[in-house]
């Protein structure tokens, strides 16, 4: 076995549970999630001459992962379809998997957000990518993933009743948008 | 001698507890962490032995 392979695998491993956690919170589904992960893999595995060693592995691999995502999502037209229970069974997917009832909560309100809020908060707030690599990785402008991240964050807010008004009294930022949100 | 060096490493909360952005930043990397900490499925490492596998094998034919 080559050099440069061993490298590859050795870097593709050490960012698989990120990834994993990455499709995990978009799909919200371990078992889709999993098949996407694996897709990747093959992908990325058959790709590999195209990755220069030493250049942002993981950015190379979300990239590919979210491709995959959007391609397969369009070809099944984005039918809503609930032939395997996808919904039924969302809503009793392992209580404990997430520990606390306050997790699920999070989850359910994560689900509820746009697709592009929804990879957009989880790359910059949770993947640990800059809003630069998060912009390269969606293929959009820098001031784009800003305001999907803002909107997101907004958005989060308002499902889980974080707003802080009730204890601490809205403050100057939120406060307008939150009243606007709930006036229209 | 200062004992409570912080490590290395160790993060500074962002923002006060009442931040209602904090609150969000946290709970979500709550969710992701504990998506991340999970053991990784067999069968990636397994699909991984094979790509190697063939590969290595493609490689001794050529």
């Amino acid at each position: 076995m080559d050099q440069g392979q061993t490298t590859f695998k050795r870097e593709l491993l050490a960012v698989l549970p990120s990834l994993r956690a990455f499709a995990i919170s978009l799909i919200g589904r371990h078992d889709q999630a999993d098949d996407l992960v694996q897709d990747t893999i093959m992908k990325a595995w058959a790709k590999q001459e195209q990755f220069e060693m030493g250049t942002n592995m993981k950015a190379w691999l979300f990239t590919i992962l979210r491709n995959e995502l959007y391609s397969k999502m369009r070809k099944r037209g984005r039918e809503v379809q609930d032939t395997d229970g996808i919904f039924t069974e969302n809503l009793a997917q392992h209580p404990s998997q997430y520990g606390s009832l306050d997790m699920q909560d999070f989850k359910k309100a994560l689900e509820k957000l746009p697709d592009e809020q929804r990879e957009a908060i989880i790359l910059v707030g949770a993947s640990g990518f800059s809003y630069e690599e998060a912009a390269e990785i969606c293929g959009c402008a820098l001031g784009t993933i800003k305001s999907r991240v803002n909107r997101a964050r907004q958005r989060l807010q308002e499902l889980l009743k974080v707003s802080g008004e009730s204890d601490y009294g809205p403050d100057a930022v939120s406060a307008p948008i939150t009243s606007r949100a709930f006036a229209s | 001698m200062n004992s409570v060096e912080k490590k290395a490493g160790e993060r500074e909360p962002l923002a006060k507890a009442g931040d209602p952005n904090a609150q969000i930043a946290t709970k979500l990397r709550a969710f992701y962490h504990s998506v991340q900490d999970e053991a990784l499925p067999q069968r990636f490492l397994d699909l991984l032995e094979k790509l190697d596998a063939v590969e290595s094998s493609a490689q001794r034919a050529e």
